[in-house]
């Protein structure tokens, strides 16, 4: 039984360290201010404040690179070990989507 | 017909009140101009009718929109000075107007953004006592093309909380009218002139964005912050973000390339002065030095 939950967390975490987002760049305005970011919504009105993390995953978010990829540049950008890169990830990206500001490439 | 050019702004009382007109007149006697311009914010304050059904109340309109109806006559000044801050986004589209205080030092722009309650207009007014000059203590007017501070030197505004403050840093309170202000409760206003004796500021580039919190008791401190958070934490004071000419996240944007954000939380006024006094003149380090002397203390 434990084998096969543990089979299922794998290929759950290789279907998402292969899915490939795309950042939204149809009516947003992006305002750099050192290495963050002002990210403005003009469809719902929001502001959104991406720090230098979420930022850089932003950035990283062209539909060309898969989450492993980004997780992986993340750990040599911010000096984080590999497993924090990837929940620091899947955590912004959660963000991302709940805000609209991503969707799957 | 009392008419005044406060800075940017040009409003004119009308009103057949002459208490009104005289407190009116009295706060700003050297802004007084007989000049019409086009855009003026023009306020009436007149009288109802007395009915059966309702109690004598006045009506207090801005550019002949009826905005409120006070029943009592110590509202009436109160309720001058709201409707005219009401009008002055569409008064002045081209400008972005923030809920902070605003002040200028050697030519340099602070801002103290906050909503009421933080301590903003009680930390301009000490600040103004050790020479600084007024800007407003309701408003930052950035210029969305120049993004330079405009001055809008209207009476400032003393609640009832703030007088021993206030008396703490030698402001005569005594034998001033109270007026009503709403659910702030009584509040004294004090004419910009007398706050301000070394003039009025001009306008000038903002070189401080410091947002207080007040918290009695506490040691006063300074944080930085990030330019991100500045700017974020600035559109939400933020009145006409979507108003202004200018999209209003670029013109914060750029206000914040060329400033130093910080969290204040504020305590003692005079300690706390010194600390934001520290940090214009003698820079982080030097506002670093007072906050480990305050904590010292």
């Amino acid at each position: 039984m434990q084998d096969q939950l543990d089979d299922a967390h794998r290929a759950d975490a290789v279907e998402w360290g292969a899915a490939r987002y795309q950042r939204r760049e149809r009516d947003v305005r992006v305002q750099e201010l050192d290495d963050e970011a002002l990210v403005f919504d003009v469809r719902s009105a929001d502001t959104h404040h991406l720090n230098r993390t979420a930022y850089s995953v932003w950035r990283a978010c062209d539909g060309l690179r898969d989450m492993a990829t980004i997780a992986e540049g993340l750990c040599a950008t911010h000096d984080v070990p590999r497993e924090e890169a990837e929940q620091h990830v899947q955590r912004i990206m959660g963000e991302f989507a709940e805000r609209d500001l991503v969707w799957p490439a | 017909v009392q008419r005044v050019r406060l800075g940017v702004v040009q409003a004119v009382l009308e009103t057949r009140f002459a208490g009104l007109l005289r407190e009116f007149a009295g706060l700003y006697e050297s802004f007084t101009t007989d000049e019409p311009v086009a855009g003026e914010i023009r306020v009436r304050v007149e009288k109802q009718p007395v009915s059966l059904r309702h109690r004598a109340r006045y009506q207090v309109n801005v550019n002949d929109r009826l905005i409120f109806e006070p029943t009592r006559p110590d509202e009436l000044l109160p309720y001058v000075e709201w409707v005219t801050n009401w009008e002055v986004p569409r008064a002045l589209p081209d400008y972005l107007h923030l809920h902070a205080s605003s002040l200028e030092v050697n030519g340099q722009g602070v801002i103290l953004p906050g909503d009421s309650g933080s301590g903003k207009s009680t930390l301009a007014l000490g600040l103004l006592t050790r020479g600084w000059r007024y800007l407003c203590d309701e408003f930052a007017l950035i210029h969305g093309r120049h993004r330079t501070l405009a001055p809008f030197p209207r009476a400032l505004c003393i609640k009832r909380p703030s007088y021993p403050v206030a008396e703490s840093l030698g402001i005569e309170l005594a034998g001033r009218p109270h007026y009503l202000k709403g659910a702030k409760g009584y509040v004294r206003f004090l004419s910009p002139c007398e706050i301000s004796p070394h003039g009025i500021g001009r306008p000038c580039p903002i070189r401080y964005v410091i947002f207080p919190t007040y918290t009695a008791g506490a040691e006063p401190t300074l944080t930085p912050m990030t330019r991100a958070e500045g700017a974020f934490a600035l559109h939400k004071v933020c009145f006409n973000l979507f108003g202004c000419k200018q999209l209003g996240l670029d013109v914060l944007a750029d206000v914040v390339r060329g400033a130093d954000c910080y969290r204040l939380v504020s305590g003692e006024i005079h300690r706390t002065c010194d600390l934001v006094e520290g940090l214009v003149t003698e820079g982080a380090a030097g506002a670093a030095e007072l906050s480990r002397q305050c904590v010292a203390v």
